[in-house]
């Protein structure tokens, strides 16, 4: 794959980290001297030093044979016209990245209008993330497989089933048709084998068969009950679309904004939701605002240190949950082993988004496990002949260290397979795989 | 003259039932436009409907939601009409319930035709004109195609 990304701030750093741990060919092209010379220096990707909006620069550096460009500069409409021109310049597949939540409201015209495939807003997905948190408690992502009869979920284990010595190959019986395909804790993402344990607070990704799926995963946490209030605090791009998206959805919505000309113009934007005008990071307003009742309690200010302090203040009143933005990435492992139990990178929402989009082509779905370390995907198994018709625990030894067969996928039968299981031609395939063997694996199948 | 410009197949078009799902209403209408003959991949035709969604609620509010997707697997435009009489929870920043869906599926680069299309779309279906709330009162896929091609 040939990825350009025009600008090597955060998002684009990122995404460039993650695409060249795949061993992907990434060029990024960024005006500021300093930041190329980190990115030259960090990762094995190539630098053009340059405005990534510029037509001819972008004609001269051969953007018309990218496979994925991503515009992500400071700038929205550099932005859009960077991506405008990488398209009519004949890149494949194109994504703007915009903080202006009007450019994505509007996307249904937007896009076409100019040729862009993707106007995507990490404030917007991370919103989405949250709202979705609040709404299917314990569920972090899910995404279906096989044409929706595999199901794959994240959850947070709240409780074990490997207790008393016990083992995942003894807890999850192998008729089950469900396999634990990933752990990640303390930050560490790993692919478990039989003889892994699992502990509470480990997010856990199950892979099975749709109707077999609820019942495994209720192993690890309990069927909560719906959140039905929240508190959040920040009346920024983040803090009001989760007020508008659970609005009316959710029992009460009380969003804190302490600016009174901001909180003045949210309110009439929201019907139900309630907007006070007070410092949601306060001792005092918390507890006169009753944060005790709440269920929720969602830091949203672009403020990082702000959001984490402010998110173990609710919990210490009462707060059933807390949940906080973080746009730092360093600051992420600290805010589990503070209590807060879920923090949302905006970039990481974007970038992996775009990871998803840039591999929709070859793979038929891809779920990305939290910062990418881990992928889950699907392939058609009949060009892989190496692995075919021969039992899995030979068939695995072809395949990258790790990589981790979930579900084989035959007509309507999905098979959870044991070393003697068979893939054949015809079958569709569940892979997990580290991100650093995914186009050793892709190569595998493309065969 | 039809309201959108061009005759809608009543074998495009389906009535959703009230309690539905914003899942399951979509899958409902891809399902009968994915039988269609310009749909040359059904599943990669599914996917990327959900894809967009997962990215951004195509509800544009007003009670109308135009799920729309471009892709290789469109031999040309179709579009497919879903009504809920009832109303569906599709998760727009207004709030309201989507009665009447629009999916248009476009072939990658027929962005003008698309365009134009969406813009009689769109603005037939702008309340208060009548024809949003007439689409209400239809039972039928038929009924629908009758109404919009009127």
């Amino acid at each position: 794959m040939n990825v350009f990304i025009a600008g090597g701030g955060r998002v684009g750093y990122h995404l460039a980290r993650l695409l060249s741990s795949e061993h992907q060919n990434v060029t990024v092209i960024e005006s500021d001297r300093d930041a190329l010379e980190q990115i030259d220096y960090a990762l094995d990707v190539s630098t053009v030093a340059g405005d990534g909006s510029n037509a001819m620069l972008l004609q001269s550096i051969g953007v018309g044979t990218a496979t994925l460009f991503v515009s992500s500069m400071g700038n929205d409409e550099k932005n859009l016209i960077a991506a405008a021109t990488a398209k009519g310049l004949g890149a494949q597949t194109t994504v703007a990245r915009v903080g202006n939540p009007m450019y994505v409201e509007s996307n249904v015209i937007y896009e076409p209008v100019l040729g862009i495939d993707y106007i995507l807003s990490p404030d917007a997905l991370t919103a989405l993330e949250i709202a979705h948190f609040v709404e299917e408690p314990g569920l972090l992502a899910s995404e279906s497989f096989g044409h929706g009869l595999v199901q794959m979920r994240q959850i947070v284990a709240s409780k074990t089933p490997t207790i008393g010595g016990k083992t995942l190959k003894d807890a999850i019986a192998p008729g089950s048709g469900v396999l634990v395909g990933v752990i990640v804790r303390d930050d560490k993402t790993m692919i478990p084998n039989g003889s892994s344990v699992i502990h509470p607070g480990d997010k856990v990704v199950l892979v099975g068969h749709r109707d077999k799926i609820t019942k495994v995963s209720r192993l690890f946490h309990d069927g909560d009950a719906k959140h039905s209030r929240v508190a959040i605090m920040g009346g920024g791009t983040i803090g009001m679309r989760v007020a508008q998206t659970l609005d009316g959805r959710i029992k009460s919505v009380k969003l804190f904004e302490r600016r009174e000309e901001r909180a003045d113009a949210l309110a009439p934007k929201l019907r139900h939701a309630k907007v006070v005008c007070r410092d949601g990071s306060s001792r005092v307003s918390l507890e006169q605002e009753h944060i005790d009742a709440v269920d929720v309690f969602i830091a949203a200010t672009n403020d990082d240190e702000r959001n984490i302090m402010a998110s173990v203040l609710a919990k210490d009143l009462g707060a059933k949950q807390a949940v906080a933005v973080i746009n730092q990435p360093d600051f992420a492992p600290l805010v589990k082993r503070l209590g807060i139990d879920l923090a949302v990178t905006p970039r990481a929402a974007i970038a992996n988004r775009i990871l998803k989009l840039a591999h929709q082509g070859d793979v038929s779905s891809l779920a990305i496990i939290d910062e990418g370390d881990v992928e889950v995907l699907e392939f058609a198994a009949s060009g892989a002949s190496s692995l075919l018709d021969r039992p899995l625990k030979e068939a695995a030894a072809k395949l990258p260290k790790g990589t981790l067969v979930a579900t084989i996928v035959r007509g309507d039968n999905v098979i959870v397979p044991s070393g003697e299981d068979q893939i054949h031609a015809g079958d569709s395939v569940i892979l997990i795989c580290y991100a650093d063997t995914l186009e050793s694996v892709r190569k595998i199948f493309a065969k | 003259m039809s309201v959108f410009g061009f005759d809608i197949d009543p074998a495009l078009v389906t009535i959703v039932k009230g309690g539905t799902s914003k899942h399951d209403a979509l899958e409902q209408l891809i399902g009968v436009m994915a039988k269609h003959p310009a749909i040359t991949d059904a599943g990669a035709f599914e996917r990327a409907v959900f894809e967009r969604e997962s990215v951004m609620s195509t509800g544009i509010g007003g009670g109308v939601a135009i799920p729309h997707v471009r892709l290789k697997a469109v031999a040309s435009l179709i579009v497919g009409v879903g009504i809920a009489p009832k109303g569906i929870d599709y998760g727009t920043l207004d709030n309201e319930p989507v009665h009447v869906m629009v999916l248009f599926a476009t072939p990658d680069g027929a962005d003008k035709e698309y365009l134009r299309t969406l813009a009689q779309v769109m603005g037939a279906l702008r309340k208060g004109d009548g024809l949003y709330e007439k689409l209400m009162d239809t039972r039928s896929p038929k009924a629908v195609a009758d109404l919009l091609n009127a």
